[in-house]
């Protein structure tokens, strides 16, 4: 028998039996009680981490990295499993006091977060189409679970519903296209793929085309761009907000690594085809997504939206994949997860008694009260924003020169255009929380020290990035590189 | 070509499966769907028996008929007037429903036809158990975990989801 | 397949489908007058010596009987559940070897390919052997939920609920229990299982895998529905469970299902864990002792069956429940990680 190097999966297996660990926690802490979920889950996730980044330094990785062909451990999985585990790290710190203030804290809940990071751990490395699903669904359906987990809030029950039905439903499309792709190739390694059809002239050109355009409504619905974007607003307004938090920043970098791998390494070839369809989306994504946050009286829809329309100017830059734009897409994503932690994570600082900020004028008068928050929260809003001194800017910059680059001037013009309206409701929320007097007595918690720690960990990370991006762009590089 | 008894046996197979699957999407009670869906099972178990995947046809029968199939059943047996229940789906916007429909079904077709589809060399039926059960448990190990934990992951999943709520 | 080879198969399916017949006569009879021995009744003994020939007028009242069709019955279903049943129990046979492999004697009037042939008495020795058994057994449920819906009747419907909840409870275990033998023997044939049982008596899986042998003979007997597992019937709740609106020969059809999916657990149990035609005496012995043998230990499986219903009460259904998930399963588990650390440290046997 031959034996199978087990290595580039380590990470992911330390986390799976931390999660099952959490488990057995909750399954033997008695009635009533809690186990400590929070500190064995941050233990296995920090384990985790220091395993990426011993593989990351070994020499040898490069050498027999595939584990039956379905899991590798280049720079740009190593870099991305790092970046998810941070994120991870966050979502834990942020739950911990929030599943607290609502109620709702169970061990189920630390393991299906920790699963749903080993599904994004293997989302980032697979080269193999098979495995691609199911990391895709190991992360998918413990979020369906997770968004579900307030059983006192229809909200909650409403979003996981929704959730699930329109992700059954885009891992169907998946499927077909993997399918498809399978009929042409006879293979469903990425490498064989690219290798199978090359040519327009080929006869087999039309199925590949249509198992290409499966693939990307699959993952159009898990990046949420439109038209594929029905469910985000709904799903990320009715999930526990750090599970939003989770999701929002986790799937985002999780989805975009397998897209720029299936799109960059085994579809690279057929790169004419696809990129005016992942253009078009782009556009849409970025108009559709901006103006219809415009109208948003919720804060976590706002959020939502916004969350659309940058996966809107991620798309833009996936149009020049793989040559220049995999580290621009790398650097943002890593930015990109660091803010959507910070604004989900300080809405949730806020919970109390199972209630939390959810309108704008829930955030009212918030500069006075928590004048620490707000500070962080308007950093957080400019990076959105795109704004100077903070990761949103350079990842902005980086990610419409490499459409520039690529000949698609208009996609960043339409972007730098709707990064200006994105202004006026990222700057709503400023307004709310430093201009306006809150209506009535503060409802809201104290941020815990555990929040308080991931938040400055966010902000951190964000100004780090806008004002010294030399260190994770040489990252960034060099997992771009990887793919080529 | 000439037609040989494989072929009407594979004939046979693919009209069951096609033709129960009709009947699951039009039958107009829930139940009945159900059943229907039992023959398409059966249709598809006999496609891999076909085909010399014999253990590949038992666990079909095993997990979609013997486990899936009664648990979707009993979930419409005991939802609440749901084993009776007519469904009566609106017809909103049949035209471009048909139009799209007839637009795939023609898309498909096409490629199906035009496609030079990769055919591996066939082989005679011989058991298959052995070999199956050396992949999985070699080339295809973290595959094959990984889809246990997908399973474990649903399973958890469920058990909080359907959790009382005074628990909660 | 050559033509003889066929024409072998179908003698086999011949005997052994009337083979079964019998036993299942026979069976309903001895049920009654073991169970009348141990409450001291006399049962029934009037028709023919002995009642011998009670069952012969069983089966001609069934027939005579007026096939009721309950109103508002849904006829297809109805019809076509006693069939899945009786196709199901009866297609699990197909890959059970019901003894050793025989030399055929030589005499004069045998055409020259059939002397001295060696036949092995199992109709296809197919290789995924169990795992088909298994899937029969699976099918099998239907029957039973398509009866109690079909009937339209509530005692059937709850019935049919109940004792597919049931069976689908206990398959699980009864899977699991199996997987531990097909370990040790390297195989999903029975024949294959049953010669690694060869050799001495602790060869036997009784005692190689006594815990798997104790889950399978429970899960067994609660797949065939007998008591202590025979909720899916318990009369004083459910009138008759999902065969309540059955009559004639459906209902006989029904109650033959069940008999003979009860005597192919028997015969399982004789095979699979109680060493089949071997005696556990270290030599092998002629065919016709092993037969003999074989049916020996399946006489005494069946005795046991009626015996544990002369003695023991009916489980509460949450028991029931409870008892396969929260017990039988758990063990079955264990047994498999424990059995196959052996076999990958020691290796087969």
């Amino acid at each position: 028998m031959n034996a199978v190097d087990l290595r580039p999966a380590y990470p992911a297996i330390i986390v799976a039996v931390t999660a099952v660990v959490v488990l057995l926690l909750q399954a033997f802490a008695g009635k009533g009680k809690h186990g400590p979920y929070v500190p064995f889950s941050l233990a296995g996730l920090a384990a985790a981490f220091l395993a990426t980044v011993m593989i990351a330094s070994s020499q040898e990785r490069g050498l027999g990295s595939h584990t039956g062909g379905a899991l590798v451990a280049d720079e740009l999985a190593l870099f991305l499993e790092a970046v998810i585990l941070g994120v991870a790290l966050l979502a834990v710190l942020l739950s911990s006091s929030y599943l607290r203030a609502t109620n709702s804290e169970r061990g189920e809940h630390y393991a299906l977060l920790l699963f749903s990071v080993v599904g994004m751990l293997g989302l980032v490395a697979v080269t193999e189409m098979i495995s691609l699903f199911v990391a895709l669904e190991i992360m998918s359906v413990a979020l369906y679970a997770l968004c579900g987990s307030r059983r006192d809030q229809v909200e909650s029950q409403e979003s996981a519903v929704k959730y699930f039905i329109t992700g059954a439903f885009s891992s169907a499309f998946l499927l077909f296209g993997i399918a498809m792709l399978y009929g042409v190739s006879g293979s469903t390694s990425l490498g064989r793929i690219g290798s199978a059809v090359t040519s327009a002239s080929d006869p087999n050109h039309g199925l590949v085309l249509l198992g290409v355009g499966l693939l990307l409504v699959g993952f159009g619905f898990k990046i949420a761009c439109v038209p594929f974007h029905m469910w985000a607003p709904d799903v990320y307004e009715g999930a526990p907000t750090t599970v939003t938090a989770f999701m929002a920043a986790g799937v985002k970098v999780a989805a975009f690594g397998a897209l720029l791998r299936v799109f960059g390494t085994g579809l690279a070839s057929l790169a004419d085809d696809w990129r005016p369809l992942v253009a078009i989306l782009a556009v849409f994504s970025m108009v559709l997504g901006n103006l219809a946050a415009l109208a948003q009286s919720s804060v976590k829809r706002m959020l939502a939206y916004s969350s659309v329309s940058h996966a809107g100017y991620l798309l833009a830059a996936l149009v020049a994949a793989p040559r220049v734009s995999a580290e621009a897409v790398i650097f943002y994503l890593v930015g990109y997860a660091a803010v959507n932690l910070g604004t989900f994570g300080a809405l949730s600082s806020l919970a109390r008694d199972g209630r939390e900020p959810v309108t704008f004028d829930h955030l009212s008068g918030l500069s006075r009260r928590h004048p620490v928050l707000a500070a962080a929260f308007t950093v957080f809003l400019i990076s959105l924003m795109g704004v100077p001194v903070s990761a949103g800017f350079v990842g902005k910059f980086y990610l419409f020169t490499a459409a520039v680059g690529a000949g698609y001037t208009p996609l960043a013009i339409v972007g730098v255009l709707m990064s200006v309206v994105s202004a006026y409701y990222y700057l709503r929320v400023v307004v709310h929380m430093y201009m306006k007097d809150a209506p009535v007595e503060d409802a809201w918690a104290p941020v815990s020290t555990t929040s308080a720690l991931a938040l400055a960990v966010s902000v951190l990370v964000v100004l780090g990035l806008g004002i010294w991006p030399a260190g994770v762009l040489a990252l960034a590089h060099a997992a771009a590189q990887s793919l080529l | 070509m000439h037609f040989t008894a494989s072929d009407g046996v594979f004939l046979a197979f693919a009209a069951i499966t096609v033709g129960s699957a009709v009947v699951v999407t039009l039958a107009r009670s829930l139940i009945y769907s159900a059943f229907a869906l039992l023959f398409t099972f059966f249709g598809v178990a006999g496609l891999y028996l076909l085909l010399g995947a014999d253990f590949i046809a038992a666990s079909q029968l095993l997990i979609y008929v013997g486990g899936i199939l009664v648990l979707l059943l009993f979930g419409v047996m005991l939802t609440h007037k749901l084993y009776d229940l007519d469904l009566k789906s609106e017809v909103t916007q049949f035209a471009p429903a048909a139009i799209v429909a007839a637009g795939l079904f023609v898309v498909l077709a096409v490629l199906g036809f035009r496609t030079t589809w990769k055919i591996g060399p066939g082989r005679a039926p011989s058991a298959t158990t052995d070999e199956i059960g050396h992949l999985f448990m070699g080339q295809y190990l973290l595959p094959f975990e990984a889809a246990s934990v997908l399973l474990l992951v649903a399973l958890i999943g469920a058990a909080m989801i359907v959790r009382r709520k005074k628990e909660a | 397949m050559t033509l003889q080879a066929l024409l072998i198969a179908l003698v086999l399916i011949v005997v052994i489908f009337h083979a079964h017949l019998g036993l299942f006569s026979g069976m309903t009879l001895i049920e009654r007058r073991v169970l009348a021995f141990m409450q001291f009744r006399l049962g029934p003994n009037r028709t023919g010596p002995f009642g011998l020939l009670q069952p012969v007028a069983d089966g001609i009242k069934l027939f005579f009987k007026e096939e009721v069709m309950p109103e508002g019955a849904n006829k297809f279903g109805f019809f076509l559940a006693p069939m899945v049943a009786i196709v199901c129990a009866f297609s699990a046979m197909a890959v059970i070897p019901y003894g050793p492999a025989f030399h055929l004697p030589s005499f004069g009037f045998m055409p020259e390919w059939l002397r001295g042939r060696l036949i092995t008495p199992q109709i296809a020795d197919l290789e995924i052997g169990l795992l088909f058994i298994f899937a029969v057994n699976a099918v099998g449920v239907y029957a039973i939920v398509m009866a109690g819906w079909a009937a339209n009747n509530k005692f059937s419907l709850l019935g049919g609920l109940r004792s597919s909840a049931q069976m689908f409870s206990y398959e699980l275990a009864l899977g699991l229990s199996w997987v531990g033998i097909i370990m040790l023997a390297g195989s999903f044939k029975v024949g294959d299982i049953v010669e690694a049982q060869a050799g001495p008596i602790w060869k036997w899986n009784l005692f190689m895998q006594f815990p798997a042998f104790v889950v399978y003979l429970i899960a067994g007997t609660a797949e065939v529905s007998r008591l202590p597992f025979d909720l899916p019937e318990g009369e004083t709740e459910l009138v008759a469970g999902f065969h309540t609106e059955y009559s004639s020969m459906k209902f006989a059809l029904i109650q033959m299902a069940e008999y003979v999916n009860m005597i192919t657990v028997a015969v399982l149990v004789a095979l699979l864990f109680l060493g089949g035609w071997h005696l556990g005496l270290g030599f092998a012995a002629p065919p016709l002792v092993g037969f003999l043998a074989f049916l020996a230990k399946v006489g005494a499986i069946l005795f046991f069956f009626i015996w544990l219903r002369g003695t023991l009460p009916r489980f509460r259904y949450d028991q029931l429940m409870d008892f396969g998930w929260k017990i039988l399963i758990p063990i079955a588990a264990i047994n498999i990680l424990v059995t196959a650390g052996l076999v990958a440290f020691l290796g087969q046997r």
